[in-house]
């Protein structure tokens, strides 16, 4: 009896037998083939037992699992198979998951990724020895079998707490306890993506460490429209003497930024201007929104892109305008604007120096159908269908987690953003963010938005 | 009854008969149970879809929940609660 460890590169189900062809081997092109097969005498039990062996095997290919399989010294059937042992004892430096975010994903990677779309890879790493140690290394990524592989070095250092070994949940919460890989924009152009790990080194004696239980996941790209946005600064005077308010430039860019890093968009094409309210202040989102429309109607009749979402920004320096959308469409409706306050409060949360940004998220979030989910104070017109507890991003923090993927453009940083802490930007919660429920929701619009 | 809760750790499909599943938090604090089945059509198809489901635990981080006598190793029943 021979056993064989290694990647299922290739897998296939033959109607003949039936007979399943395992490639296994630690690259596409350096693998031995074995075969299951099913045989006119079997029993039930025997044809189950094959079939459990064959799902486990295109599970473990899909997710890039290392398998093991067991047969004849001089044959190629299998008789058993299996995930294999993590040896801690032998190999203390263990991976326990790797996770490919642009703003909010599962360990099962249950949220597609957008090609273009800025992305992390982040490795949860245990360290199964005392002290800890702090590691650093590089991930190699191929867009195919036969495609040249690209080194990635991690964007950090991460430090590893044996006390903390085999739990991820605090290394997903924490982006300083993962180790992060920023993607190229070139190795996320639409289609597949193979990751492996090329090396990792103890930051301190720049020793190489061998990793267990390693995995190579491969992931998809998928084509995503941009978000077409034109930002109006509705700047007014209040006052003896009169005083005029006008959004700061910071107001702009990081609603901008927020909604390149928060929406399932590779692209925001936005534009800007700054245009005097018409109405006397204090006015209400209603009386913005109304001139809002009309300034898009006007820009629709000279040739403007039809799909673009106008949203109206007002400086709270004078008075504070709360913020609405002018509807809630049921079909795509770009045509419907939203206008809301901006200013440099941080609601207790948002240190960014701009809250306009999430604030921004929010009121176009509605232009794209997304209702209140009904768990801080606001209208609960999505609570039957909102799948997570208190508007959460997740029921626990081993669902989805949020993640920040940053903007040097704005100084924005790498951030965790547990499902427990942070909520959907629908809510009048704090910590807003884009739950998956949101994320995709918006995503279906858009893709209607953009036939 | 007695339940064991946790990663899948490690599976290992052995025979038509038996599959060993280590479940616990960690590689190294694990449980190790068993599936089992009596050669019959509808206990091996039962036995089948709960490997299928701890396979897929397995290689998608899910938490199980393995039913399984006091004394016993054989799971009984599995539960994948939600996340």
């Amino acid at each position: 009896m021979a056993i064989t460890t290694g990647f299922v590169q290739r897998l296939t189900w033959l109607e003949s037998g039936p007979t399943a062809c395992i490639w296994l081997g630690s690259t596409p092109t350096s693998t031995d083939l074995f075969f299951i097969q099913v045989r006119a005498g079997d029993s039930d039990a025997d044809v189950n037992f094959k079939c459990s062996m064959v799902g486990l095997l295109f599970q473990a290919q899909v997710t890039g699992r290392q398998v093991d399989v067991s047969h004849g010294a001089s044959s190629s059937e299998v008789t058993s198979a299996g995930t294999p042992l993590c040896n801690v004892a032998a190999t203390p430096l263990q991976l326990d998951a790797i996770e490919v975010t642009q703003a909010i994903q599962s360990l099962s990677q249950g949220v597609p990724l957008l090609a273009g779309k800025r992305t992390v890879v982040r490795l949860y790493l245990s360290w199964y020895s005392t002290p800890g140690i702090s590691v650093q290394g590089q991930i190699a990524v191929r867009q195919g079998p036969g495609g040249p592989s690209v080194t990635v070095a991690s964007a950090n250092t991460a430090t590893l707490d044996p006390a903390q070994a085999g739990s991820v949940g605090p290394k997903r919460n924490d982006a300083t306890r993962s180790l992060n890989f920023l993607l190229p924009i070139l190795q996320t152009v639409e289609g597949p993506l193979i990751i492996s790990v090329a090396g990792l080194t103890n930051s301190a004696t720049g020793a190489a460490l061998t990793l267990g239980c390693e995995t190579r996941p491969t992931v998809w790209f998928h084509r995503s429209p941009p978000l077409r946005v034109r930002i109006l600064g509705m700047s007014y005077t209040q006052g003896m003497p009169a005083v005029t308010f006008t959004p700061a430039a910071i107001d702009f860019n990081l609603l901008v930024s927020w909604l390149g890093r928060a929406y399932p968009v590779a692209q925001v094409v936005s534009s800007q201007a700054v245009v005097t309210a018409t109405a006397a202040a204090p006015f209400g989102c209603g009386d913005i929104n109304a001139q809002v429309a009309a300034i898009r109607a006007v820009d629709m009749g000279t040739g403007g892109d039809t799909r673009t979402h106008y949203y109206g920004i007002v400086s709270d320096g004078g008075f504070f305008m709360r913020g609405c959308a002018a509807g809630i469409p049921a079909t795509a409706a770009p045509e419907t604007v939203a206008s809301g306050p901006t200013g440099p409060s941080t609601w207790g949360w948002d240190t960014d120096g701009s809250y306009g940004d999430w604030y921004g998220g929010h009121e176009l979030g509605h232009t794209f159908g997304r209702f209140h989910p009904g768990f801080c104070g606001e209208s609960q017109d999505d609570l039957t269908n909102y799948p997570y507890d208190n508007g959460q991003l997740g029921s626990s923090d081993a669902s989805f987690a949020g993640f920040d993927v940053g903007d040097p453009i704005v100084g924005m940083p790498m951030a965790a953003l547990p499902a427990t802490q942070w909520r959907d930007v629908m809510t009048y919660c704090s910590f807003q963010w884009l739950s998956a429920y949101t994320y995709l929701g918006v995503r279906r619009r858009l893709i209607l938005e953009n036939p | 009854m007695a339940q064991t809760t946790g990663l899948v750790q490690r599976l290992s499909i052995l025979s038509a008969t038996a599959a060993c599943v280590w479940i616990g938090p960690r590689p190294d604090n694990t449980e190790v149970l068993i599936v089992t089945n009596n050669g019959t059509t509808s206990d091996s198809a039962f036995a089948s879809t709960l490997i299928q489901a701890l396979a897929a635990a397995s290689t998608n981080f899910r938490a199980v929940v393995a039913t399984h006598g006091a004394s016993s190793a054989q799971i009984t029943s599995l539960n994948i609660d939600p996340v």
